[in-house]
């Protein structure tokens, strides 16, 4: 009977195909790892307690929400082909589409895969004009598939001159997603109804015990409709559930050439318990001995 | 053989003859199998059929049958009997039972008839005679809870109208007796010596008719003395008289038309058997002793035996309608006990009896894998459709063979994937497999080993994936549990099975079920 058993099995059972079609779609960048996102009470905080809330964390929160609804919008090409199976698979290739989107352009997703490296990209076919790319990356295998590192690159000018907008510039984004969450988000030459191009540059990470967010704006920080804008620099840092520290630097606007630097503490929920400035402009707020972080650290990655 | 058997009911213008024969092997839980019942019931319809008047055409048989079959079929010649009865003509029934019963009913199988029930059923018959021998274990109860007693003797011919009404009961043993099977003579006594006394052996005056007297003194005589000594003890028939009438109930004619006659010497005295070449039956066993004895047998080739201690005496017949032929000794030949071809016969009625009995399984059910991560991400549970062929044996034992063919759509759920991947699974296994099963009981269960070869297909449909096929054998356990009311089965059946096969390197290995509604026939 053992032999029997042994020698009786013929023909093949197998999912691998699924599951490589599974692995390309894990190569593709997602929501959950290439968006920017507070402790979750910190980020609370901003809806409750208005009088106490810090304002270095409504900044960055409200910096960090425009980054990821730019992110969101770019992966929303990627999303729609994970609820599709691929059109064409070859042994390390898929093919998703070519589907009709927006303005009279039809994309199709193309994938390759060599020894851990994916290589993707979204072809734009536009009723009038020619074929070209506007969205692409690069993703490198870590452990698993996901959990690997990579970059993608979305060109909004391309996609601007199909649909007829006004914005453009270039967004790339690094990721990395073996330990927690890191992001460097850089976007060159963004510009919006003829405006003058700007580059702007975010760097996230975050672990299950720290968060870290760093960024440089150029803002109307005093809301006065000045044309004078400020270079503001921020850099958060927190431990989750237990509070952080955002230091800021600011110079041009009211300021000219002087470095004003700004810096409070908060608490769980984002509420203020300290705050200093390097002029005495600001009242100052409770006790520094209260601060998570009792140093301010640089902005460094930008 | 049958115009001539209708012919020879024609020639009965003024009595119409009715039989119900009824045999059946099989009892109530507990009862053992019984190897002789139906072929005894089968050697009494052709003793009726043959010499006491009986046609085709007014015979019902039933082998195996339940309780309902026995109602139906009386219910069924009521008509023709009250036909007969409105044409002038007297109406006689006989009804003949072999089989199992205790002292409140019947057993048909796994239905009962009770006695009073019985009694009921022959009275409704509208039969103006109605004449019942039931060999059966405790059957004396039937003429017991009649309370009645021999009454004196009645003369009827068979060819003049019987001027009677009413009843004749008679039963192979008392109320607390079995009724007793033997292996050497190919039957039970009652019945064997029945349907020999019927034959002529019981035809103590010789004038060529065997009454209803003649029978029963002959067959209580016979029964009492061949089972004096057996194990069970004695067996005592009794009788029950409630005719309404003078004279005798001439039951056989031994010089009707389509028989003929072989008479045994007291020359040449001894114990012979007869075999019916033609037919490959044993017929009887005649004891010759100061007289001789005459039977009246079909037309046919017959063997006439004699065991004797060193050989068989063996002597070949010739026997034409309406002819006689007397075996004397100087037609036996000396023959070796292999050549013993009575004894042979007999032997294969009981290999026939121990023989397996099949029964036939339509199975309506599903099959599915066990482990719901494969189910869901490899093979979605399927509806089946099969036969199966189950052999069970009397001592509980049983052999079966099945094919169950599986058919479905599904979705498989892929672990990274947003959509689900639509799936079409067609599996067909053949089955083998050996059991035990509890006895004979109305609710019954059993279970057992089983293997099945075991053939698997997915195609995934518009995904561009080619089809993919797997061909194994599965070693299993089976089990069921159902109802088997007479011959027919509902069974619940699970079989568990083990598929060695890895599948994306799965190695904890895979086991699938399935289960079904089994409806069959036992045959």
């Amino acid at each position: 009977m053992p032999l029997l058993l042994l020698f009786a099995c013929t023909g093949e059972m197998s999912n691998q195909i699924f599951l490589d079609d599974a692995d390309f779609l894990a190569a593709l960048p997602d929501e959950s790892r290439q968006t920017l996102g507070f402790d979750a009470d910190t980020t609370d905080a901003t809806a409750r307690g208005l009088g106490d809330r810090a304002d270095l964390v409504d900044l960055s929160v409200g910096i960090a929400s425009g980054v990821n609804s730019f992110v969101l919008r770019t992966l929303g090409v990627v999303d729609a082909v994970r609820e599709l199976p691929p059109s064409e698979r070859t042994e390390d290739g898929r093919r998703w589409g070519p589907y009709e989107v927006d303005c009279d352009v039809s994309a199709a997703m193309l994938m390759s895969r060599e020894n851990g490296v994916y290589g993707w990209s979204v072809l734009g076919h536009p009723a009038a004009g020619e074929d070209a790319t506007v969205l692409y990356g690069t993703h490198y295998a870590g452990t698993t598939v996901a959990g690997g590192d990579g970059t993608f690159v979305w060109d909004q000018g391309r996609w601007a001159e199909w649909c007829g907008t006004s914005e453009t510039g270039l967004m790339t984004v690094d990721y990395d997603n073996r330990e927690g969450v890191d992001l460097f988000v850089v976007v060159e030459d963004w510009s919006t109804e003829g405006e003058a191009p700007t580059d702007w540059a975010y760097a996230y990470r975050r672990t299950s015990d720290l968060g870290d967010f760093q960024y440089r704006t150029v803002t109307d920080l005093e809301a006065d409709g000045s044309d004078a804008l400020a270079t503001v620099s921020v850099r958060d840092r927190w431990v989750p559930r237990q509070g952080g520290r955002s230091d800021a630097w600011v110079t041009g606007g009211g300021f000219g050439a002087t470095t004003w630097t700004w810096s409070q503490c908060w608490g769980p929920t984002g509420r203020l318990v300290w705050q200093g400035d390097s002029q005495d402009l600001l009242e100052a707020v409770g006790d520094a001995a209260d601060c998570l972080y009792s140093d301010a650290a640089e902005v460094d990655r930008l | 053989m049958i115009p001539l058997v209708l012919l020879g009911a024609v020639a009965f213008a003024d009595v119409q003859r009715f039989a119900v024969v009824v045999g059946n092997d099989e009892g109530a839980l507990g009862d053992a199998r019984l190897y002789f019942a139906e072929q005894d019931a089968r050697k009494m319809q052709g003793v009726l059929s043959e010499l006491g008047g009986v046609s085709l055409m007014n015979t019902r048989a039933l082998y195996g049958k339940s309780r309902a079959d026995l109602m139906k079929v009386m219910s069924e010649l009521r008509g023709p009997i009250a036909s007969a009865r409105q044409n002038g003509n007297q109406a006689v029934l006989y009804f003949f039972y072999s089989g199992h019963a205790d002292d409140t009913a019947l057993h048909l199988g796994r239905t009962t008839v009770g006695w009073d029930e019985l009694t009921s059923l022959l009275d409704l018959s509208g039969a103006d005679v109605r004449v019942a021998f039931v060999d059966a274990c405790q059957s004396g109860s039937m003429t017991r809870r009649k309370g009645g007693k021999p009454a004196p003797s009645f003369v009827f011919d068979l060819q003049e109208r019987l001027d009677a009404r009413g009843s004749v009961i008679v039963t192979s043993s008392g109320t607390d007796e079995a009724s007793q099977e033997s292996d050497e003579i190919g039957g039970s006594y009652f019945t064997h010596y029945l349907a020999s006394g019927l034959s002529g052996n019981a035809d103590d005056d010789e004038d060529g008719r065997v009454t209803l007297t003649e029978a029963y003194r002959y067959v209580y005589h016979e029964t009492v003395l061949r089972t004096s000594a057996s194990r069970s003890g004695t067996q005592h028939p009794t009788q029950d008289w409630d005719l309404s009438a003078n004279g005798e109930v001439v039951l056989t004619e031994l010089g009707r038309a389509n028989t003929g006659t072989l008479t045994l010497p007291a020359t040449n005295p001894g114990t012979f058997a007869i075999f019916d070449l033609d037919r490959r039956m044993y017929v009887s066993q005649v004891e010759v002793q100061s007289a001789d004895r005459r039977i009246a047998l079909r037309p046919g080739r017959y063997l006439v035996q004699e065991r004797l201690p060193s050989h068989l005496a063996v002597a070949e017949v010739q026997l034409a309608a309406k002819a006689a032929v007397t075996v004397d000794a100087s037609r036996f030949k000396s023959g070796e006990y292999e050549q013993d071809v009575a004894k042979g016969s007999i032997d294969a009625t009981i290999r026939a009896a121990k023989r397996p009995k099949l029964a036939l399984h339509l199975l309506v059910g599903a099959r599915g894998f066990s482990d719901p991560e494969i189910q869901a991400g490899y093979f979605p549970t399927t509806g089946a459709l099969g036969l199966e062929g189950r052999f069970g044996w009397r001592d509980g034992k049983y052999l079966s063979a099945d094919f169950l063919a599986g058919s479905g759509t599904g979705q498989l759920s892929i672990d990274g994937l947003g959509y689900p991947v639509p799936v079409d699974l067609d599996s067909a296994t053949f089955g083998a497999g050996a059991g035990w099963r509890t006895p004979e009981f109305v609710v019954q269960a059993g279970g057992g080993l089983h293997l099945e070869a075991f053939w698997l297909r997915r195609r995934f449909p518009d995904a561009g994936v080619s089809d993919q096929e797997l061909f194994t054998v599965a070693p299993g356990l089976a089990g069921w549990v159902g109802l088997h009311p007479g011959q027919f089965e509902i069974d619940l059946q699970l079989r568990v099975h083990y598929l060695p096969y890895v599948v994306d390197g799965r190695d904890d290995g895979m086991g699938f079920s399935e289960l079904a509604l089994a409806f069959g026939y036992r045959f």
